[in-house]
C-alpha cells in the first residue's frame, strides 16, 4: 500500500514543474522575447540548449539522495554555519519570487478579473489561497499538480493551438536584424531562470522510481522551450513584428481573440486567465512551501514557518507595488545574484565532492 | 459470575439481573421422564418461538428432555445427545446473558455447571427487500436486510469460497452491537484489517445504530465533507468490491453496509456499470462526471458571468438574460441563494413525506412555487434554469453522501462567484484541489486513480471515468494486494 514517506513520481515532478512554470514564463519572458525579434527567438532556442546541456552534465553528479548525519566535526560545524547563510539566501530568493509572481496574479487580476478591486485585497487573497491550498506534504503538492497539470496546462496548450489557427507564418523582413548581443541577452535570462529554478526540487524531494531528476527537468524544460517559441511565433504570425510591440500585453491580446468555432462564447480571454491564475497561485504555494522545507524546524513549526513566509511575501509586495518598480528587477536580481552566486555554490561543491562527506546537513 | 450447578443460584442471580425486564422470560420448568430435574430457560419473549410449537428447535428441545430419564439427562445434555447443531456452552452467568440477548434461549440445568444457548429466529427485522437508495435496470433488485447474519449470507450466496472470511467484532458498551468485517483473504492488505480494528477500538460508544454511527468514529479526516468510507445498500455490489480487495463492514441493525477503503473515482462507480457494455456504462460515467462539475460549479459560474464577465457571453443571449431579469427586486446572488435554499426545502420535505403525499411535493415544489415565483418577478426564468439543473446534477452522482459534499460545497462556489467572479471560483477550485490532494484512506491517496500512477507498482485498471471492454478489464483496482492484482485470464 501507499505511504506518506515523502516520494513522488517522475509524473508528479514533471506536472509540478509545468503547472508553476508555464504560465508565469509565457505572462513574462514571452514579452521580452518579442522585443528581440530573431534575436530573440534564436537566444531562446540556444538558452533551451544550454540549460539540456547544463542538466545532463549535473545528472553527472547530483542524483545522490541527502547523506545521512553523523557525528559533527570542526569541519562540519564550519560547514553548517555557511549552510545557515545558504538557506537565508535561498529564503530571499523564495520571498522575492513569491512577491514577483504575487505582483504578476495581483495585476492580471485587478485588469482582466476583478477590476475595481483594491489591490492589496487581491493580494491578501492570492497568497491566503496559495499558502493553504498547497499544503504541506510533498506527496499532497505532487498529487495535486498531476491532477491539475490535465486541465490547466493541456487547456493552455488547445487554447494555444486555436490561437494558431489564425496566425500567418511570421514575415521575418519586418524584425530587425539579428544581433549576437541580444542572442546571448535572452539566451542568459533563460539560462539564469532555469539554473536557479530547477534548483528548487532537489531539496528534499525523493523520487520513488530509480528515473533521475535531472532527466524530468531536461524533458520539463525542452516543453517549455518548445512553448515559449511556438508562442512566440504565433504572436508574431498573428499581429506581426511591429503590431506585437505596439500592444502592451500581447498575450493577453491573443487571448482575448481566441474563440471556439460556432461563437459559442464571446471570449475565451477569462478561461485562459483562470488556467493562468491556477498557475500563479500553485507557483506562489511552491515559494513558501520549499521556504518551509529550507529550514531545518519544518517538522514542529511548518504552520507559524509558513505564516511568516507568507507575510514576508506580502510585505516585499507592498513595497514593490507602492514604489511601481518594473518587473525587470525580479530578472536582473536573478540574473547577476542568484544565478551567478549558485553557478559558484555548484562548482565549489562539485569541486569538493571528494572531500570528508562527515555532515552535509544541520 | 460462573454458572452455578445449583439452579437456585442461577435462578436468584439472573431475577436480580432482569428484574423490570418485561419482555424478558425466566421460565422454571421440570424436565426428565419424572419430571424430577429442575431446568430454567431465560429467552426474549419475541426473539424465541414458542417453546410447545412441535417444529421450533427449542420446542423440540423441551419435548425431547421430557423423554429423557432424570438420573440420566445432565449427562445427555452435557454430551449435546439432542444433536442440535446451533448450541453453545458458557460456564460465565455474563457470557450467556450476552447470547441470551442475542436472541437466542439459555438453558440451566439443575446439576449441570453450564449454560446452554439454543439458536432462535432472534429478534424481528425487515427481511430481505429492493435496494431502495441505488436503483438499477440492470442487475439483482436485491438490498441488504436489517440482521448483520442475513447480510453476511448474501455476500456470501455470491462469494461461495472459504477465503471470504467474516469477522466480528463487538462495539457500543451497552448496545454491544455486532460488526463483521468481510473480506477476502489474499487479496485485502493485512494492514488495513488491524488498522480498522484500532480504530473501532479507539472510543467507548454507548450504542451504535447504524454503519454511518462506524463511520464518523473510524474515518480519518472527520472535518472534510467528503465521505471516507463509501456505503451501498446492494450485496452484489459489496461482493464485487471485496474481489477488488476492499473490506466490507456491516454493522447489525443497518441495512447499509461500508467499504473501504475509498477514492474519488470509487463514488462514481455502480453496479450495473459492469453489467453494461463498454460503450454505455463509459457514456453513463463520463454523464455522471460531468454532473459532478455542474452541481459544483452551474450556480456560481452563471452568477460569475452575469455579474462580472458579461463580455463572454454574445450578444443575443446577454440580451435575452438582461431581458429575463427586467423588474426582479432582488440582487442575482440572492436569486439564486433564494431559489437553492427553497430547493433544499423541498428536497427535505420529500423525504420527510409520508408515502403517498411524497410525490405531491414534485408538483408543488415544481410547478407551483416555481411557476408563480417566475410570474410574480420574485426570480428571473434563468435562476430557476439554473437551479434546476444544478439539482437534477446533484441527484444524478452516485451515493447521497457523496452527492452532499457537492450540495455543501455549491453554496461556498455561489459566494465565491457572486463576490469574486471567475477569481473568486479559481481560488475555491485551487483549494479543493488541495484539499482532496491531502485526503487519504488508508493511506490511499483519495484521488486515486488520476494521480500516483507510476507510484508502488500500480498499472491502471481500466475503470475510471471510461471503463475499458470487459475482456480487457483484467486487473484488480489499487486496493488489492499487489502481487494478486491480475483477475482475468485468458485460458
Amino acid at each position: 500500500m501507499f505511504a506518506d514517506n515523502g516520494e513522488i513520481s517522475g509524473r508528479q515532478l514533471k506536472r509540478q514543474m509545468l503547472l508553476e512554470l508555464s504560465p508565469v514564463l509565457l505572462l513574462f519572458l514571452s514579452g521580452n522575447i518579442l522585443l528581440a525579434g530573431r534575436s530573440g527567438v534564436l537566444g531562446l532556442l540556444l538558452g533551451g540548449g544550454i540549460l539540456q546541456l547544463y542538466l545532463y552534465l549535473l545528472s553527472q553528479g547530483f542524483n545522490r539522495r541527502p547523506e545521512r548525519r553523523s557525528e559533527k566535526s570542526e569541519h562540519a560545524q564550519r560547514k553548517c554555519r555557511l549552510s545557515w547563510i545558504w538557506v537565508l539566501f535561498w529564503e530571499s530568493f523564495l520571498v522575492l519570487t513569491g512577491a514577483w509572481l504575487l505582483q504578476e496574479g495581483v495585476g492580471l487580476t485587478a485588469s482582466y478579473l476583478l477590476p475595481g478591486t483594491a489591490r492589496p485585497v487581491i493580494a491578501c487573497l492570492i497568497l491566503l489561497a496559495a499558502a493553504v491550498g498547497v499544503g504541506s506534504s510533498p506527496e499532497q503538492r505532487g498529487r495535486m499538480a498531476e491532477l491539475a497539470c490535465s486541465i490547466c496546462f493541456y487547456g493552455i496548450l488547445f487554447l494555444l493551438a486555436l490561437a494558431a489557427l489564425h496566425a500567418r507564418t511570421p514575415d521575418a523582413r519586418q524584425m530587425p536584424a539579428i544581433a549576437s548581443t541580444e542572442v546571448l541577452r535572452i539566451c542568459w535570462e533563460f539560462v539564469a531562470v532555469g539554473i536557479v529554478i530547477t534548483a528548487f526540487p532537489e531539496m528534499g524531494i525523493t523520487l520513488a522510481e530509480k528515473e533521475k531528476k535531472t532527466h524530468i527537468f531536461g524533458r520539463v524544460w525542452l516543453i517549455l522551450t518548445l512553448l515559449l517559441a511556438g508562442t512566440v511565433l504565433i504572436l508574431y504570425g498573428t499581429y506581426g513584428y511591429h503590431g506585437v510591440n505596439s500592444l502592451q500585453f500581447p498575450l493577453q491580446s491573443l487571448m482575448s481573440g481566441t474563440n471556439l468555432p460556432g461563437k459559442f462564447l464571446e471570449r475565451f480571454d477569462i478561461l485562459w486567465m483562470a488556467f493562468f491564475l491556477f498557475g500563479i497561485l500553485f507557483a506562489i504555494g511552491s515559494t513558501v512551501f520549499y521556504g518551509v522545507r529550507l529550514t531545518p524546524w519544518r517538522r514542529k513549526q511548518a504552520v507559524p514557518l509558513r505564516i511568516l513566509l507568507s507575510v514576508l511575501t506580502g510585505i516585499v509586495w507592498l513595497v514593490v507595488d507602492t514604489c511601481s518598480l518594473d518587473k525587470m528587477y525580479y530578472i536582473n536580481l536573478v540574473k547577476w545574484i542568484y544565478a551567478p552566486i549558485f553557478i559558484l555554490y555548484l562548482l565549489v561543491k562539485k569541486g569538493g565532492k571528494n572531500a570528508e562527506k562527515d555532515d552535509s546537513s544541520c | 459470575m460462573k454458572v452455578s450447578k445449583d439452579i437456585r443460584e442461577n435462578e436468584e442471580e439472573l431475577r436480580k439481573r432482569l428484574e423490570n425486564c418485561a419482555d424478558i422470560i425466566v421460565r422454571p420448568m421440570m424436565l426428565g421422564r419424572d419430571g424430577g430435574v429442575r431446568a430454567l430457560v431465560v429467552y426474549i419473549e419475541v426473539a424465541v418461538s414458542n417453546m410447545m410449537l412441535e417444529d421450533s428447535v427449542v420446542g423440540k428441545l423441551v419435548n425431547h428432555l421430557w423423554m429423557v430419564p432424570d438420573e440420566e439427562l445432565v449427562a445427555f445434555v452435557s454430551r449435546n445427545g439432542f444433536g442440535i447443531s446451533d448450541t453453545a456452552e458458557f460456564t460465565e452467568l455474563d457470557q450467556a446473558l450476552k447470547a441470551m440477548l442475542a436472541g437466542n434461549a439459555i438453558f440451566f440445568l439443575d446439576g449441570y455447571e453450564k449454560a446452554i444457548k439454543v439458536g432462535s429466529k432472534g429478534y424481528p427485522n425487515m427481511g430481505v427487500t429492493k435496494a431502495e437508495s441505488e436503483k438499477v435496470l440492470h442487475g439483482s433488485k436485491e438490498g441488504f436486510a436489517d440482521s448483520v447474519k442475513t447480510n453476511t449470507a448474501l455476500i456470501r450466496k455470491r462469494i461461495r469460497s472459504t477465503d471470504l472470511k467474516v469477522e466480528e467484532v463487538r462495539v457500543g458498551k451497552r448496545s454491544d452491537t455486532v460488526v463483521a468485517l468481510v473480506y477476502m483473504d489474499g487479496l485485502l492488505y493485512p494492514r488495513l484489517l488491524e488498522q480498522l480494528k484500532t480504530r473501532l477500538e479507539a472510543y467507548e460508544i454507548d450504542g451504535i445504530w447504524d454503519s454511518g454511527m462506524v463511520e464518523q468514529l473510524t474515518e480519518e479526516n472527520w472535518l472534510s465533507p467528503f465521505p471516507q468510507f463509501e456505503s451501498t445498500e446492494r450485496p452484489d455490489l459489496a461482493a464485487m468490491e471485496i474481489l477488488n480487495g476492499r473490506l466490507v463492514l456491516i454493522s447489525d441493525n443497518s441495512p447499509f453496509a461500508l467499504m473501504l477503503p475509498t477514492t474519488f473515482g470509487s463514488f462514481f462507480k455502480v453496479s450495473e456499470d459492469r453489467y453494461h457494455r463498454f460503450l454505455l456504462a463509459s457514456f453513463t460515467r463520463a454523464v455522471r462526471y460531468a454532473a459532478m462539475f455542474l452541481a459544483l460549479l452551474i450556480s456560481g459560474a452563471y452568477l460569475a458571468v452575469i455579474c462580472f464577465h458579461t463580455q463572454i457571453l454574445p450578444t443575443n443571449l446577454l440580451l435575452s438574460f438582461a431581458e429575463a431579469r427586467k423588474g426582479v427586486p432582488f440582487p442575482s446572488m440572492l436569486e439564486i441563494l433564494l431559489m437553492e435554499l427553497a430547493f433544499e426545502l423541498i428536497r427535505e420535505a420529500g423525504v420527510r413525506m409520508p408515502g403517498p403525499l411524497s410525490g405531491t411535493i414534485g408538483i408543488v415544489g415544481g410547478l407551483i412555487i416555481g411557476d408563480a415565483a417566475v410570474s410574480a418577478n420574485l426570480v428571473s426564468p434563468m435562476a430557476v434554469v439554473v437551479v434546476a439543473l444544478s439539482a437534477l446534477a446533484s441527484f444524478a452522482v452516485p451515493g447521497e453522501e457523496f452527492q452532499a459534499a457537492f450540495r455543501l460545497l455549491k453554496f461556498g462556489f455561489i459566494f465565491l462567484g457572486g463576490l469574486g467572479g471567475i477569481f473568486g471560483i479559481t481560488l475555491g477550485l485551487f483549494l479543493l484541489a488541495g484539499h482532496l490532494s491531502a485526503l487519504t484512506s488508508f493511506q490511499i491517496p483519495y484521488l486515486m486513480p488520476f494521480v500516483g500512477q507510476g507510484l508502488s507498482g500500480y498499472e491502471d485498471e481500466r475503470d475510471s471515468i471510461f471503463r475499458a471492454p470487459f475482456r480487457r478489464m483484467n486487473r484488480r483496482a489499487v486496493f488489492s494486494r499487489r502481487e494478486e492484482r491480475v483477475r482475468l485470464r485468458k485460458r
